[in-house]
Protein backbone atom coordinates (compact mmCIF):
# COMPACT_ATOMS: atom_id res chain seq x y z
CA UNK A 1 0.00 0.00 0.00
CA UNK A 2 2.87 2.38 0.83
CA UNK A 3 4.39 1.79 -2.60
CA UNK A 4 1.02 2.33 -4.31
CA UNK A 5 0.56 5.55 -2.34
CA UNK A 6 4.05 6.71 -3.35
CA UNK A 7 3.42 5.91 -7.02
CA UNK A 8 0.23 8.01 -6.99
CA UNK A 9 2.02 10.89 -5.24
CA UNK A 10 4.94 10.73 -7.70
CA UNK A 11 2.45 10.57 -10.59
CA UNK A 12 0.90 13.81 -9.40
CA UNK A 13 4.20 15.55 -8.61
CA UNK A 14 5.81 14.96 -12.03
CA UNK A 15 5.91 18.09 -14.17
CA UNK A 16 4.68 20.49 -11.51
CA UNK A 17 8.10 21.45 -10.16
CA UNK A 18 11.57 21.97 -11.61
CA UNK A 19 13.54 19.40 -13.62
CA UNK A 20 15.51 18.26 -10.56
CA UNK A 21 12.22 17.09 -9.00
CA UNK A 22 11.30 15.35 -12.26
CA UNK A 23 14.61 13.47 -12.12
CA UNK A 24 13.93 12.46 -8.53
CA UNK A 25 10.40 11.27 -9.46
CA UNK A 26 11.68 9.09 -12.32
CA UNK A 27 14.52 7.73 -10.20
CA UNK A 28 12.12 6.94 -7.32
CA UNK A 29 9.75 5.10 -9.68
CA UNK A 30 12.64 3.04 -11.05
CA UNK A 31 13.71 2.30 -7.47
CA UNK A 32 10.19 1.16 -6.55
CA UNK A 33 10.05 -1.10 -9.60
CA UNK A 34 13.40 -2.75 -8.88
CA UNK A 35 12.72 -3.06 -5.17
CA UNK A 36 9.37 -4.74 -5.92
CA UNK A 37 10.99 -7.26 -8.24
CA UNK A 38 14.00 -8.02 -6.04
CA UNK A 39 12.80 -7.74 -2.43
CA UNK A 40 11.96 -11.40 -1.78
CA UNK A 41 12.30 -14.81 -3.34
CA UNK A 42 8.61 -15.53 -3.84
CA UNK A 43 7.02 -12.69 -5.76
CA UNK A 44 3.33 -12.14 -5.07
CA UNK A 45 0.76 -11.05 -7.61
CA UNK A 46 0.39 -7.63 -5.91
CA UNK A 47 4.14 -7.07 -6.39
CA UNK A 48 3.77 -7.77 -10.10
CA UNK A 49 0.94 -5.24 -10.34
CA UNK A 50 3.00 -2.62 -8.50
CA UNK A 51 5.92 -3.37 -10.84
CA UNK A 52 3.63 -2.94 -13.88
CA UNK A 53 2.15 0.27 -12.46
CA UNK A 54 5.50 1.90 -11.70
CA UNK A 55 7.08 0.90 -15.05
CA UNK A 56 3.91 2.02 -16.86
CA UNK A 57 4.14 5.45 -15.17
CA UNK A 58 7.80 5.78 -16.20
CA UNK A 59 6.97 4.74 -19.77
CA UNK A 60 4.22 7.35 -20.04
CA UNK A 61 6.42 10.11 -18.60
CA UNK A 62 9.62 9.31 -20.46
CA UNK A 63 7.92 8.44 -23.76
CA UNK A 64 8.89 4.77 -24.03
CA UNK A 65 6.63 2.14 -25.65
CA UNK A 66 3.98 1.19 -23.12
CA UNK A 67 4.49 -2.10 -21.19
CA UNK A 68 8.06 -2.51 -22.48
CA UNK A 69 9.26 -2.57 -18.86
CA UNK A 70 7.33 -5.66 -17.79
CA UNK A 71 8.00 -7.49 -21.07
CA UNK A 72 11.74 -6.83 -21.31
CA UNK A 73 12.83 -6.44 -17.68
CA UNK A 74 10.66 -8.86 -15.73
CA UNK A 75 12.36 -12.16 -16.66
CA UNK A 76 15.95 -10.86 -16.24
CA UNK A 77 14.91 -9.40 -12.90
CA UNK A 78 13.42 -12.73 -11.83
CA UNK A 79 16.73 -14.41 -12.60
CA UNK A 80 18.58 -11.73 -10.66
CA UNK A 81 16.10 -12.15 -7.83
CA UNK A 82 16.87 -15.89 -7.76
CA UNK A 83 20.59 -15.11 -7.61
CA UNK A 84 20.38 -12.39 -4.94
CA UNK A 85 17.95 -14.10 -2.60
CA UNK A 86 19.67 -17.51 -2.76
CA UNK A 87 22.99 -15.99 -1.72
CA UNK A 88 21.40 -14.46 1.35
CA UNK A 89 23.12 -11.07 1.07
CA UNK A 90 22.85 -8.50 3.82
CA UNK A 91 20.23 -5.77 3.45
CA UNK A 92 23.03 -3.26 2.81
CA UNK A 93 24.37 -5.15 -0.22
CA UNK A 94 20.85 -5.88 -1.48
CA UNK A 95 19.89 -2.20 -1.28
CA UNK A 96 23.15 -1.22 -2.96
CA UNK A 97 22.42 -3.62 -5.84
CA UNK A 98 18.90 -2.16 -6.22
CA UNK A 99 20.29 1.38 -6.08
CA UNK A 100 23.04 0.68 -8.63
CA UNK A 101 20.63 -1.08 -11.01
CA UNK A 102 18.20 1.83 -10.75
CA UNK A 103 21.00 4.30 -11.32
CA UNK A 104 22.25 2.45 -14.41
CA UNK A 105 18.69 2.35 -15.81
CA UNK A 106 18.24 6.04 -15.09
CA UNK A 107 21.60 6.77 -16.73
CA UNK A 108 20.36 4.99 -19.90
CA UNK A 109 17.28 7.27 -19.97
CA UNK A 110 19.17 10.49 -19.40
CA UNK A 111 22.93 10.43 -19.85
CA UNK A 112 23.42 14.04 -18.82
CA UNK A 113 22.69 12.98 -15.23
CA UNK A 114 26.42 12.41 -14.63
CA UNK A 115 27.22 16.03 -15.47
CA UNK A 116 24.30 17.24 -13.38
CA UNK A 117 25.39 15.06 -10.46
CA UNK A 118 28.67 16.93 -10.44
CA UNK A 119 26.66 20.11 -9.83
CA UNK A 120 26.95 21.44 -6.35
CA UNK A 121 23.24 20.95 -5.58
CA UNK A 122 23.26 17.21 -6.23
CA UNK A 123 26.77 16.62 -4.97
CA UNK A 124 26.17 18.20 -1.57
CA UNK A 125 22.87 16.31 -1.14
CA UNK A 126 24.50 12.96 -1.95
CA UNK A 127 27.52 13.73 0.24
CA UNK A 128 25.32 14.67 3.22
CA UNK A 129 23.13 11.57 2.79
CA UNK A 130 26.19 9.30 2.68
CA UNK A 131 27.62 10.94 5.81
CA UNK A 132 24.28 10.54 7.65
CA UNK A 133 24.11 6.88 6.64
CA UNK A 134 27.67 6.17 7.75
CA UNK A 135 27.20 8.05 11.00
CA UNK A 136 23.98 6.25 11.88
CA UNK A 137 25.30 2.82 10.91
CA UNK A 138 28.38 3.32 13.09
CA UNK A 139 27.13 5.32 16.09
CA UNK A 140 23.37 4.91 15.77
CA UNK A 141 23.01 2.36 18.59
CA UNK A 142 24.84 4.43 21.20
CA UNK B 1 10.98 -19.67 -9.23
CA UNK B 2 7.39 -18.55 -9.86
CA UNK B 3 4.87 -20.55 -7.89
CA UNK B 4 1.84 -18.43 -8.65
CA UNK B 5 0.21 -19.18 -12.01
CA UNK B 6 -1.49 -15.79 -11.97
CA UNK B 7 1.91 -14.12 -12.41
CA UNK B 8 2.65 -16.10 -15.56
CA UNK B 9 -0.84 -15.33 -16.85
CA UNK B 10 -0.36 -11.59 -16.12
CA UNK B 11 3.00 -11.64 -17.92
CA UNK B 12 1.46 -13.33 -20.98
CA UNK B 13 -1.41 -10.80 -21.08
CA UNK B 14 1.07 -7.92 -20.77
CA UNK B 15 3.22 -9.44 -23.51
CA UNK B 16 0.35 -9.62 -25.99
CA UNK B 17 -0.89 -6.18 -24.96
CA UNK B 18 2.62 -4.82 -25.55
CA UNK B 19 2.70 -6.45 -29.02
CA UNK B 20 -0.69 -4.92 -29.85
CA UNK B 21 0.47 -1.46 -28.79
CA UNK B 22 3.69 -1.81 -30.79
CA UNK B 23 1.80 -2.94 -33.89
CA UNK B 24 -0.77 -0.15 -33.55
CA UNK B 25 1.20 2.97 -32.43
CA UNK B 26 -1.95 5.08 -32.51
CA UNK B 27 -3.31 3.20 -29.47
CA UNK B 28 0.06 3.69 -27.72
CA UNK B 29 -0.16 7.43 -28.28
CA UNK B 30 -3.85 7.58 -27.28
CA UNK B 31 -3.12 5.73 -24.04
CA UNK B 32 -0.36 8.19 -23.21
CA UNK B 33 -2.64 11.16 -23.88
CA UNK B 34 -5.43 9.60 -21.82
CA UNK B 35 -3.07 9.10 -18.86
CA UNK B 36 -2.02 12.75 -19.02
CA UNK B 37 -5.69 13.76 -19.10
CA UNK B 38 -6.29 11.70 -15.95
CA UNK B 39 -3.19 13.29 -14.39
CA UNK B 40 -4.49 16.77 -15.14
CA UNK B 41 -7.93 16.00 -13.68
CA UNK B 42 -6.39 14.42 -10.55
CA UNK B 43 -3.94 17.22 -9.85
CA UNK B 44 -6.42 20.03 -10.51
CA UNK B 45 -7.94 20.02 -6.98
CA UNK B 46 -4.45 20.08 -5.41
CA UNK B 47 -3.32 22.92 -7.66
CA UNK B 48 -6.49 24.88 -6.90
CA UNK B 49 -6.02 24.33 -3.14
CA UNK B 50 -2.37 25.43 -3.36
CA UNK B 51 -3.40 28.49 -5.34
CA UNK B 52 -6.09 29.40 -2.80
CA UNK B 53 -3.70 28.98 0.14
CA UNK B 54 -0.97 30.99 -1.57
CA UNK B 55 -3.48 33.68 -2.48
CA UNK B 56 -4.66 33.96 1.13
CA UNK B 57 -1.05 34.10 2.31
CA UNK B 58 -0.27 36.82 -0.20
CA UNK B 59 -3.36 38.80 0.77
CA UNK B 60 -2.41 38.76 4.45
CA UNK B 61 1.17 39.72 3.76
CA UNK B 62 0.92 42.29 1.05
CA UNK B 63 -2.38 44.03 1.67
CA UNK B 64 -0.98 46.93 3.64
CA UNK B 65 1.98 47.34 1.30
CA UNK B 66 -0.29 47.18 -1.69
CA UNK B 67 -2.50 49.99 -0.40
CA UNK B 68 0.49 52.26 -0.22
CA UNK B 69 1.76 51.12 -3.60
CA UNK B 70 -1.67 51.65 -5.16
CA UNK B 71 -1.61 55.31 -4.22
CA UNK B 72 1.77 55.77 -5.91
CA UNK B 73 0.71 53.73 -8.92
CA UNK B 74 -2.51 55.64 -9.37
CA UNK B 75 -0.62 58.87 -9.92
CA UNK B 76 1.77 57.08 -12.33
CA UNK B 77 -1.22 55.48 -14.03
CA UNK B 78 -2.74 58.83 -14.83
CA UNK B 79 0.48 59.91 -16.48
CA UNK B 80 0.78 56.62 -18.43
CA UNK B 81 -2.83 56.85 -19.60
CA UNK B 82 -2.14 60.20 -21.14
CA UNK B 83 0.91 58.74 -22.93
CA UNK B 84 -1.15 55.71 -23.97
CA UNK B 85 -3.78 57.91 -25.52
CA UNK B 86 -1.09 59.70 -27.50
CA UNK B 87 0.44 56.39 -28.66
CA UNK B 88 -2.98 55.00 -29.59
CA UNK B 89 -3.51 58.02 -31.80
CA UNK B 90 -0.15 57.40 -33.47
CA UNK B 91 -0.73 53.65 -34.01
CA UNK B 92 -4.22 54.23 -35.36
CA UNK B 93 -2.65 56.44 -38.00
CA UNK B 94 -0.19 53.66 -38.97
CA UNK B 95 -2.98 51.10 -38.93
CA UNK B 96 -4.92 53.26 -41.36
CA UNK B 97 -1.84 53.53 -43.58
CA UNK B 98 -1.40 49.76 -43.46
CA UNK B 99 -5.02 49.35 -44.54
CA UNK B 100 -4.50 51.71 -47.44
CA UNK B 101 -1.29 50.02 -48.68
CA UNK B 102 -2.21 46.39 -48.07
CA UNK B 103 -5.97 46.62 -48.57
CA UNK B 104 -6.53 44.76 -45.33
CA UNK B 105 -6.20 45.23 -41.60
CA UNK B 106 -3.41 43.64 -39.57
CA UNK B 107 -4.07 39.90 -39.26
CA UNK B 108 -3.46 38.02 -36.09
CA UNK B 109 -3.59 34.22 -35.94
CA UNK B 110 -6.77 32.72 -34.50
CA UNK B 111 -5.38 30.77 -31.62
CA UNK B 112 -6.24 29.10 -28.37
CA UNK B 113 -4.14 29.25 -25.20
CA UNK B 114 -2.58 25.95 -24.14
CA UNK B 115 -0.87 24.67 -21.02
CA UNK B 116 1.91 22.09 -20.91
CA UNK B 117 1.24 18.93 -18.92
CA UNK B 118 4.16 16.92 -17.54
CA UNK B 119 7.79 17.64 -18.36
CA UNK B 120 8.38 21.24 -19.46
CA UNK B 121 12.14 20.91 -19.67
CA UNK B 122 12.33 18.56 -22.69
CA UNK B 123 14.92 16.44 -20.84
CA UNK B 124 13.85 12.93 -21.82
CA UNK B 125 12.42 13.66 -25.24
CA UNK B 126 11.73 16.72 -27.34
CA UNK B 127 7.93 16.31 -27.28
CA UNK B 128 5.44 17.62 -24.74
CA UNK B 129 1.76 17.21 -23.96
CA UNK B 130 -0.75 20.09 -23.96
CA UNK B 131 -4.14 20.34 -22.29
CA UNK B 132 -6.16 21.09 -25.43
CA UNK B 133 -7.44 18.65 -28.00
CA UNK B 134 -10.03 18.05 -30.70
CA UNK B 135 -12.77 19.44 -28.42
CA UNK B 136 -11.02 22.83 -28.62
CA UNK B 137 -10.71 22.82 -32.40
CA UNK B 138 -7.16 21.48 -32.68
CA UNK B 139 -6.20 19.15 -35.50
CA UNK B 140 -3.01 17.26 -36.31
CA UNK B 141 -0.45 19.63 -37.85
CA UNK B 142 -1.57 22.77 -36.00
CA UNK B 143 1.24 25.10 -35.00
CA UNK B 144 2.06 25.85 -31.36
CA UNK B 145 3.46 29.36 -31.05
CA UNK B 146 5.04 31.64 -28.49
CA UNK B 147 4.26 35.14 -29.72
CA UNK B 148 4.77 34.61 -33.44
CA UNK B 149 7.67 32.16 -33.01
CA UNK B 150 6.88 28.52 -33.82
CA UNK B 151 7.52 26.20 -30.88
CA UNK B 152 6.20 22.97 -32.45
CA UNK B 153 3.35 21.17 -34.17
CA UNK B 154 0.61 18.87 -32.99
CA UNK B 155 1.41 15.26 -33.93
CA UNK B 156 -1.13 13.28 -31.98
CA UNK B 157 -4.52 14.34 -30.74
CA UNK B 158 -7.13 13.24 -28.25
CA UNK B 159 -10.34 14.91 -27.09
CA UNK B 160 -8.77 17.07 -24.37
CA UNK B 161 -5.02 16.50 -24.77
CA UNK B 162 -2.51 16.56 -27.61
CA UNK B 163 1.12 15.70 -28.16
CA UNK B 164 3.39 18.37 -29.64
CA UNK B 165 6.66 17.74 -31.45
CA UNK B 166 8.97 20.70 -30.88
CA UNK B 167 11.16 22.36 -33.50
CA UNK B 168 14.14 20.91 -31.66
CA UNK B 169 12.98 17.33 -32.23
CA UNK B 170 14.49 15.18 -34.95
CA UNK B 171 10.91 14.26 -35.88
CA UNK B 172 10.06 17.86 -36.83
CA UNK B 173 9.89 18.76 -40.51
CA UNK B 174 8.40 21.77 -42.30
CA UNK B 175 8.31 23.85 -45.43
CA UNK B 176 9.66 27.35 -44.85
CA UNK B 177 10.00 30.46 -46.95
CA UNK B 178 13.23 32.45 -47.06
CA UNK B 179 13.34 35.53 -49.32
CA UNK B 180 10.20 34.25 -51.06
CA UNK B 181 11.62 30.80 -51.92
CA UNK B 182 10.51 27.60 -50.26
CA UNK B 183 12.81 25.10 -48.56
CA UNK B 184 12.34 21.90 -46.59
CA UNK B 185 13.86 21.83 -43.12
CA UNK B 186 14.15 19.07 -40.55
CA UNK B 187 14.85 19.03 -36.81
CA UNK B 188 18.13 17.68 -35.44
CA UNK B 189 17.56 17.26 -31.68
CA UNK B 190 19.75 20.38 -31.33
CA UNK B 191 19.10 24.11 -31.30
CA UNK B 192 19.05 24.27 -35.08
CA UNK B 193 17.24 22.75 -38.06
CA UNK B 194 18.99 21.46 -41.16
CA UNK B 195 18.00 22.10 -44.77
CA UNK B 196 17.07 18.93 -46.63
CA UNK B 197 16.62 20.14 -50.20
CA UNK B 198 15.06 23.00 -52.11
CA UNK B 199 11.54 22.09 -53.11
CA UNK B 200 10.96 21.38 -56.82
CA UNK B 201 14.34 22.80 -57.74
CA UNK B 202 18.00 21.88 -57.99
CA UNK B 203 19.40 25.41 -57.84
CA UNK B 204 21.80 26.41 -55.09
CA UNK B 205 20.18 28.17 -52.10
CA UNK B 206 20.80 31.91 -52.22
CA UNK B 207 20.23 33.06 -48.69
CA UNK B 208 22.55 34.83 -46.33
CA UNK B 209 23.30 34.57 -42.67
CA UNK B 210 20.62 36.46 -40.73
CA UNK B 211 17.76 35.82 -43.17
CA UNK B 212 14.53 34.93 -41.43
CA UNK B 213 12.69 31.69 -42.24
CA UNK B 214 8.92 32.01 -42.05
CA UNK B 215 5.87 29.81 -42.49
CA UNK B 216 2.84 31.17 -44.34
CA UNK B 217 -0.56 30.34 -42.96
CA UNK B 218 -3.85 31.91 -43.99
CA UNK B 219 -2.96 35.64 -43.88
CA UNK B 220 -0.51 35.04 -41.05
CA UNK B 221 3.25 34.72 -41.13
CA UNK B 222 4.92 32.72 -38.36
CA UNK B 223 8.63 32.81 -37.67
CA UNK B 224 10.63 29.57 -37.46
CA UNK B 225 14.25 30.69 -37.19
CA UNK B 226 17.24 32.59 -38.52
CA UNK B 227 19.64 31.33 -41.19
CA UNK B 228 23.17 30.77 -40.03
CA UNK B 229 26.21 28.90 -41.32
CA UNK B 230 28.25 26.20 -39.61
CA UNK B 231 31.28 24.81 -41.48
CA UNK B 232 29.91 26.45 -44.63
CA UNK B 233 26.69 24.45 -44.26
CA UNK B 234 23.44 26.41 -43.90
CA UNK B 235 21.46 25.78 -40.73
CA UNK B 236 18.36 27.36 -39.25
CA UNK B 237 18.84 28.60 -35.71
CA UNK B 238 15.65 28.37 -33.65
CA UNK B 239 14.80 30.56 -30.70
CA UNK B 240 15.76 28.96 -27.41
CA UNK B 241 12.65 27.40 -25.88
CA UNK B 242 12.98 28.31 -22.23
CA UNK B 243 9.49 29.52 -21.51
CA UNK B 244 6.63 27.15 -22.21
CA UNK B 245 4.22 29.13 -20.05
CA UNK B 246 2.46 31.31 -22.64
CA UNK B 247 1.91 29.03 -25.57
CA UNK B 248 -0.92 29.23 -28.08
CA UNK B 249 -2.17 26.78 -30.67
CA UNK B 250 -2.99 28.27 -34.07
CA UNK B 251 -6.31 26.81 -35.16
CA UNK B 252 -6.93 28.54 -38.49
CA UNK B 253 -4.43 26.50 -40.48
Amino acid sequence: MIRLFFIIILFLIYGNFNFVTNDIVIFSLINIAFYTALKEKNIKIIDVFIFILSTFTIEVFVGLPILIGIVVLFIPLLLLNYFINNYNFTIFIKSSIIFLLSFITFFIYDQTIVFRMLNLQYFISIFILILIFLGLSRYGKE
Amino acid sequence: MIKDKKIILTYIICFFLFLTLILFPNYNSKTKLLIFLVKEKLEQPFINTINIVSDIYKVFNFNSNNLRTIEILESENEYLRSINKYLLTLTSKYSEQNKIFHQSSIKLPISVGVEVLGDRNLVYNKNFIINKGSNHGLVIGDYIIDGLNIVGRVVSINQDTSEVVTVKSINYGDEVFINGKSYIVSGTNNNYLSFLRQKDSTEIPDFQSGDIAVVHLDNVILRLGIVSFENNQPILLTSDITNLENLRAVTND
